[in-house]
């Protein structure tokens, strides 16, 4: 039981970081994008799916604090600092890209804001997670340790950059495919060009783990090195298939191996750090709740889950091509040859 | 242990999150019902009228409804980063609760949001119509999970202690605890309330700047009956739910909202200046015998309402957000009451939208809704103190081992953020009723139905409703 919910735990996370990513990414790469009409048009990408990629955010907080109420009452207060910054830019990225939308065209102040929101948000979600790669000091179920002990010596700073970059990286690859076709050649550009630096930081982060992490890194058994192995290859043949196909159809191949490159990299974690959840002294068996309560949510996930992740398909097929332009002051050209104006069905 | 002002400052923190939040959804639920039947009229009729109401209020809407969304993150982040100690005690039990309000209503809204906002011309107006049902649904249901979390609170039920964690050993107890029962339809029809008259100030508005007659009677004909035939439902329902809930489950809650210290008074207090610290009223101002006829619904007016010193003075809550919280409350729901009631007479001798001095009561009474339910949020939480789960957990256990300066600095930052925010959502929402309905073509680009649409002009020539 204890073990199912963690898998469906890291599965909220991956998807989450999959999906928020890219529009997290998308938010960001807004902020250099010089073209009106292609900002706009970025802002039309996300503005149809950011609240549906939040909402794994929620769960994902509301699954460790129901299945592991110890590792939540501890991680949070630890990282207090960069959670709140998260916070603060997600409420300003949620607000203003509404804002933004509502007007035509881009709107200056609010699409400013919704670009920082998304850079800011990013660069936090990159620290806390480093923060919690380093270790949080736990005493008697509580929160023991100092308010920027999660900066862990600057190796915190690190990965947030990583992610801002990562994300950058998968938020250009989608681009790739959203954006009306006359506008994606800047963002494969983008792709190829991201490439280089998200392994640099990406393999600098994973080298300086051992030295800055307080955690029991493990790498004994076949059970531990033989998927460690195997995450590390799909990893490295995961960026070079996203650089391989930038600017290539089909478009979504480079977005595919950027989320299976996210993917490796979090087994690959899970192989370094299980059974530790909140290293080095809460694991998920010391933290997990009792069984009435895991047997509640696995039945609860059991009957719900499939029916949310399937309408959740449905709504990213409707916007799968273009963004029609209803908000937008003129109408879209008529060359665009799948426009979506045409019937969807 | 934390210290008092340490306590007092993560409460003062999560309280004024908390209701900035309220005032989101108090108006949205209640909005997204709405914008079902304007829809539904639409698909039915084939009025235009209706689609342009439709669209009207989904601008007013969407900006309200992220907000709600954004802000109720951060509440879901702070149970633990500030309430450590509470959220690992009720984490099993209330963990998946709102798990499954993320499960069953936030990604349900989530999903059908955007279709809804964004997805004429994309779907036919079949989807569009279950999209938008979709998104009230959600919205209930999150109604309806946050009740029941956080009716557990106020009433526990269905749990066992061990190790210092609440661990549950009924579910059908824990969701269906006692107080939720009369909580729910309580809060249900105050979001309704607050959301149909917010509707019918700006169909007033209209009126009253003789714009757009038709969707200005329209709206606020829907918003008024709306708010009539709601509002003697919930005087009933909030009269049961304080005698019910907590008159039986949390005495001192309803001592505390009627303001006496002393017992042996029959009267209703209407103004009291409390002395906590001496236990005493320092002013009291009341209505002879009425209390006994409200809190006891004696009418012989002799029973005496009871006063906080039956409880020790460490589990009293404190009189002046309970008291004043409970009388805002109740004068402004009778205050709809009344004017809903003027309304209806109005309404049948056909003056209601012309008699001037009640359009701009309306409109000047638009936010009463919505600060009524906030201010019972204010007497069901301050209510509970100095318990977080009544009876069981107190609030001086519950905190998180922070600095002092953290929580200041959030603090400071969440009321900055937010006053920003609310400023920028009234100006928006003003701009939009400014800009008015008469911009919104009826007759566009609904038409996925109807093949290939034509885009739509950007400034249609042809104004529906003004006249």
């Amino acid at each position: 039981m204890v073990f199912f919910w963690m898998v469906v735990l890291l599965l909220a996370l991956l998807t989450y970081v999959i999906l928020d990513g890219y529009d997290l990414g998308i938010g960001t790469l807004t902020l250099f994008e010089r073209d009106g009409d292609t900002r706009r048009g970025m802002l039309e990408v996300v503005g149809n799916v950011w609240d549906g990629n939040e909402s794994w955010l929620i769960l994902l907080a509301m699954g460790l604090w129901a299945g592991f109420p110890d590792a939540y009452a501890t991680a949070l207060p630890g990282l207090y600092l960069p959670l709140s910054l998260m916070l603060f830019a997600l409420i300003f990225r949620g607000f203003s890209i509404e804002m933004a939308l509502q007007r035509p065209g881009f709107d200056r102040v609010w699409g400013r804001l919704f670009g920082l929101g998304s850079l800011v948000s990013a660069f936090a979600q990159g620290v806390l997670f480093g923060g919690l790669l380093t270790g949080i000091t736990v005493v008697n179920h509580g929160f023991a340790g100092r308010p920027w002990d999660f900066l862990g010596h600057g190796y915190a700073l690190l990965t947030g950059c990583a992610t801002v970059l990562l994300y950058a990286w998968a938020g250009a690859a989608q681009l790739q495919a959203k954006l009306p076709v006359d506008e994606r050649r800047g963002a494969s550009r983008r792709v190829r060009l991201l490439t280089g630096p998200v392994v640099l930081v990406c393999a600098l982060s994973a080298s300086l783990l051992p030295v800055a992490t307080k955690a029991r890194l493990r790498l004994d058994g076949v059970d531990r090195w033989l998927p460690f192995g195997y995450a590390l290859l799909i990893a490295a043949g995961a960026f070079y298939v996203a650089w391989r196909w930038a600017g290539r159809t089909p478009k979504q191949v480079s977005f595919f191996a950027i989320a299976a490159a996210e993917a490796a990299g979090l087994l690959a974690l899970v192989c370094l750090y299980f059974p530790q959840l909140v290293a080095p002294s809460v694991t998920i068996y010391s933290a997990a709740a009792g069984r009435s309560t895991l047997v509640f949510l696995a039945a609860m996930i059991g009957i719900i889950g499939p029916g949310t992740v399937a309408y959740g398909i449905y709504a990213h097929w409707v916007f799968r091509s273009t963004p029609p332009a209803l908000n937008v002051a003129e109408p879209p050209p008529a060359a665009n040859g799948r426009s979506a104006l045409s019937p969807s069905n | 242990m934390a210290s008092t002002s340490f306590i007092d400052l993560s409460r003062f923190q999560f309280a004024t999150t908390a209701a900035f939040h309220m005032t989101f959804p108090a108006l949205s639920v209640g909005l997204a019902l709405f914008l079902v039947i304007c829809y539904a009229s639409y698909c039915k009729t084939d009025n235009p009228i209706y689609l342009q109401m439709f669209r009207f209020w989904r601008n007013i809407f969407a900006v309200g409804f992220a907000l709600g969304i954004v802000a109720g993150i951060v509440l879901t982040f702070e149970l633990g980063l500030n309430w450590g100690g509470y959220s690992r005690a009720v984490g099993p039990v209330l963990g998946p609760i709102i798990c499954l309000e993320a499960l069953t209503a936030f990604f349900l809204e989530a999903a059908f949001i955007g279709i809804l906002l964004y997805g004429e011309g994309r779907v036919s107006r079949k989807v569009t119509m279950v999209a938008t049902c979709l998104v009230a649904l959600g919205a209930l249901l999150s109604t309806a999970w946050i009740l029941a979390a956080n009716s557990w609170m106020q009433t526990p039920a269905g749990y066992k202690e061990i190790n210092g964690q609440f661990q549950p050993t009924s579910w059908y107890h824990v969701i269906f605890n006692p107080a939720f029962v009369w909580r729910f339809p309580h809060q249900v029809l105050a979001v309704l309330i607050s959301a149909s008259w917010f509707i019918a100030a700006i169909g007033a508005y209209y009126l009253l700047k003789h714009r757009a007659a038709q969707f200005a009677r329209k709206t606020m004909s829907i918003g008024l009956l709306a708010a009539s035939l709601l509002l003697p439902i919930q005087l009933y329902v909030g009269d049961s739910t304080a005698s019910y809930v907590s008159a039986v489950y949390q005495p001192a809650k309803v001592t505390a909202a009627e303001g006496n210290f002393a017992n042996g008074n029959t009267g209703w207090n209407v103004i009291v200046i409390p002395n906590q610290a001496k236990q005493r009223d320092d002013f009291t101002l009341s209505i002879p015998h009425a209390g006994s006829v409200f809190v006891f619904h004696n009418f012989s007016g002799t029973t005496p309402v009871p006063g906080l010193t039956d409880f020790p003075k460490a589990l009293q809550p404190p009189v002046w957000p309970t008291f004043y919280g409970f009388k805002l409350m109740i004068f402004a729901a009778w205050g709809m009451f009344s004017v809903a009631f003027i309304g209806l007479i109005m309404r049948l001798r056909r003056r209601m939208f012309t008699e001037r001095w009640f359009l701009r009561l309306v409109l000047w009474t638009m936010p009463v809704g919505v600060f009524a339910t906030i201010a019972g949020w204010v007497v069901s939480e301050s209510g509970r103190q100095p318990w977080l789960v009544y009876g069981k957990l107190l609030v001086a256990n519950s905190p998180s081992s922070l600095s002092t300066g953290e929580l200041i600095a959030t603090l400071v930052a969440f009321w900055v953020v937010y006053l920003v925010l609310f400023g920028a959502w009234v100006r928006h929402v003003a701009r939009e009723v400014r800009k008015g309905p008469e911009e919104l073509p009826p007759n566009s680009t609904d038409t996925a139905s109807a093949g290939p649409a034509t885009p739509s002009p950007a400034r249609p020539p042809v104004p529906v409703g003004t006249e």
